[in-house]
């Protein structure tokens, strides 16, 4: 073959292929037949792959036959890669779990599809289901949430006991909660040896749900209703803000270590190295203290939901639910496996083995789960979280808040100078 | 043989001209066994083009059309093209150009420890003692241990209640917030990601060590010069090309840094860490802003393309003297 037709050959080659990676044609799903369900399940937790392959599949495939489900877990710091590529590639899965946040962005470009009429059929209806308010985008079911998450303040009644302070009647308003965390705080000289009260503050994200829960209980929220403006930085937010800084700032700060990791950190949290007394800390994070330091685990309880000026809340809800692919084949197929796994039962096996508070209400009453002493105070105040707006850009807004809120926890930066800071930013996102 | 030499070569422009008058040019006549030697080696070369064009030309292509789209993958629109307007964000963003300085920071922080460190290392096991092939196996562990796991060994070494801080505590000094202050946190990593590249330098220098003639050593010594002026004006010379090399390789390399700086601190305290692949990450991944990223990445593929031109030029140049 002469050298022009192998150029020509070549460079055929090279255009066909640009041209196939740049095509956005429909390719049929991997192992997408008639009888195949594809299932993405978030993380990678060896419990939850463990009772998913091994007892919730097999009994679903039971129920079903001729069904065969193929479950691949995706480690979450994948997930969103993997999601959206699978989306532009049209190979994303039937069924994929995700966080409640990803709702607004997925349900806005058309990849998953709404559940409501199948939620209004469920056997039992929906009233037993807790969380469901946090997967509505724009008055629509697209996530099915298996389990939630909160914050808390949780706290050592052995130091509260050494600090003249009852263990049985915790701190339950800002005033008391200061005036708690002062009497708890060690210092030598001027440096604080160990924290009256710690909040998350692992990174901006962090800081952002701590200020989160101080937020919603000063009556503040992020967004205002229709989500075309940020409200972080009313009055009330700066106020929450202040209250959140002010533990770590000033001559009486009860707090140091600003980003400083204690998220899942178990027998590593500060709760435990007796480096803290108080700490605002997820159920998550508690379990891990329960089962890497069960010995220091007995002194440590949970106090109800903080009540600011205007409400008792804290930050939390829905935690990672389950979404159906607009694109799938099998959608009543789909729909059928996220109403097994929301049985009762099959909620129940998975919350023991993941953690978290089971989406069900009426679960709370189970007597093994509610003997769960890193779960039941959780369970007890559900109603009291509240979670981030479902808004298609809050990752981006979340970031530009993240970034102030973080000034104004490690720099002398004014709470409300850094909110008006985060808004501005967040005006360009919204416009953009 | 030389005469018969000279015979041919005399008849040579006679055929030309043959040639010629025939109508078939002198370059384009190829003997049967050339042209089966020809097409043998596009057979050969050919799967090796191939998979090169799949796994490279075509993915940059499509990676710089991107860069001149507006693409959310998660929607269903497809890119959208908007020519350079992707490259002047980039370019007008203040975000950017910090990430820039601290990938230029980090990566030159971490040769000016690596380069002296990794040529003293070489020095010393080039020598002769007991243990020496164990001790070059121990120093060039860390290079063959993925960059994950030795992030997550630094993360716990770096931690509040990690292996620094309990030494530090032991000889009566305070504890130090490793990755979470701004002023530590990008020299911590800087030290982190040099233990973790002096093995690799190490052995190109002792590779490099090994290739000088003893015999120059030698001379010096006669001519009385001690270890230090042998060093100073015999070996390094000889080491400029393999330094050289070290260096831009290395700077290539380290302006790519990533996984590292995601597992130690996302970018953080501040920003104080964000290198531009997390800025790169950040848009694609978690805002799926894949056109602006794609930009950004170009913007640094760039830069790091200058360095490797100048690599070229400078190992030509110093090659050739």
């Amino acid at each position: 073959m002469r050298r022009r037709q192998w150029s020509a050959l070549c460079a055929g080659a090279v255009l066909s292929l640009a041209l196939s990676a740049c095509g956005n044609g429909a390719i049929p799903s991997a192992g997408n037949d008639a009888s195949t369900l594809r299932v993405w399940f978030p993380g990678n937790l060896s419990s939850e792959i463990a009772l998913v392959n091994d007892e919730l599949v097999p009994a679903f495939e039971a129920k079903h036959p001729g069904v065969d489900v193929q479950v691949e877990f995706v480690d979450w710091g994948n997930l969103s890669t993997r999601l959206s590529t699978a989306f532009a590639g049209n190979t994303a899965p039937d069924v994929f779990g995700h966080g409640n946040a990803a709702a607004a962005g997925f349900a806005k470009a058309g990849r998953v599809a709404p559940l409501d009429e199948r939620v209004a059929g469920l056997p039992g209806g929906a009233a037993d289901l807790t969380f469901l308010a946090d997967g509505k985008v724009d008055g629509k079911q697209y996530v099915m949430p298996l389990r939630g998450f909160g914050y808390l303040i949780a706290y050592r009644t052995d130091l509260m006991t050494a600090a003249g302070l009852d263990p049985a009647k915790p701190p339950t308003t800002w005033d008391e909660l200061r005036s708690a965390a002062q009497k708890l705080t060690v210092r030598d000289g001027g440096k604080i040896t160990r924290s009256g009260l710690l909040l998350a503050t692992d990174n901006p994200t962090s800081m952002t749900q701590s200020f989160a829960s101080f937020l919603y209980q000063a009556g503040g929220a992020f967004l205002g209703p229709d989500g075309a403006a940020v409200t972080w930085n009313s009055p009330e937010a700066a106020s929450a803000l202040s209250f959140a800084t002010g533990l770590y700032q000033g001559g009486d700060a009860v707090a140091t270590g600003v980003g400083e990791k204690t998220t899942n950190t178990g027998a590593q949290h500060p709760l435990v190295t007796g480096r803290a007394a108080m700490a605002l800390i997820d159920d998550a994070t508690l379990k891990t203290i329960y089962e890497q330091a069960p010995e220091v685990a007995k002194n440590i309880a949970v106090a109800p939901a903080t009540t600011g000026p205007k409400a008792a809340a804290s930050f939390g809800g829905a935690g990672n639910g389950m979404f159906v692919s607009a694109g799938s084949k099998q959608q009543d197929r789909a729909w059928e496996f996220i109403s097994f796994l929301l049985e009762a039962e099959n909620l129940k096996k998975y919350t023991m083995a993941v953690g978290g508070i089971p989406a069900r209400g009426s679960l709370a009453k189970d007597p093994e789960l509610a003997a769960l002493p890193y779960l039941a105070p959780y369970m007890t105040s559900a109603a009291a979280f509240r979670g981030n707006p479902v808004h298609p850009k809050w990752t981006q807004l979340r970031d530009a808040l993240g970034a102030s809120v973080e000034k104004a926890f490690r720099t002398p930066l004014a709470p409300q100078a850094a909110l008006d800071e985060a808004a501005a930013a967040a005006e360009k996102v919204l416009k953009g | 043989m030389n005469d018969r030499n000279d015979q041919k070569r005399a008849a040579e422009p006679a055929r030309r001209d043959e040639r010629r008058a025939a109508g078939r040019p002198s370059a384009r006549r190829v003997s049967p066994v050339r042209r089966g030697q020809r097409r043998a080696g596009w057979m050969l070369v050919t799967p090796a083009v191939l998979v090169l064009l799949i796994v490279a030309a075509v993915p940059i292509g499509y990676g710089f059309y991107l860069s001149l789209t507006s693409y959310n993958p998660v929607e269903t629109t497809g890119p959208q093209f908007h020519g350079f307007d992707g490259y002047r964000a980039v370019l007008g963003s203040a975000e950017f150009w910090r990430a820039l300085l601290t990938t230029i920071v980090y990566a030159v922080g971490v040769l000016v420890l690596t380069i002296p460190a990794s040529l003293g290392l070489a020095m010393l096991v080039n020598g002769r003692f007991p243990g020496v092939t164990l001790f070059r196996g121990v120093m060039y562990l860390p290079r063959v241990v993925p960059l994950i796991a030795v992030s997550m060994i630094w993360l716990w070494l770096y931690s509040r209640d990690g292996f620094f801080n309990y030494a530090l505590d032991l000889v009566g000094l305070p504890p130090v917030d490793f990755l979470n202050t701004e002023e530590t946190a990008l020299g911590s990593l800087i030290v982190m990601r040099a233990w973790k590249a002096l093995g690799g330098s190490m052995i190109i220098f002792l590779a490099g060590l090994q290739t000088i003639p003893k015999e120059l050593l030698e001379s010096a010594a006669v001519d009385g010069a001690g270890r230090w002026h042998s060093f100073r004006h015999v070996t390094l010379p000889l080491l400029a090309p393999i330094t050289l090399y070290v260096v831009v390789m290395d700077l290539i390399y380290l302006a790519q840094s990533f996984s590292e700086i995601y597992v130690l601190t996302s970018g953080g305290p501040l920003g104080s860490t964000t290198v531009v692949n997390m800025l790169v990450y950040r848009e694609a991944f978690q805002n799926f802003q894949l056109g602006h990223a794609s930009s950004m990445a170009f913007v640094l593929f760039c830069l790091i393309f200058a360095l490797a031109y100048v690599n070229v030029r400078l190992l030509t140049r110093t090659g050739k003297s």
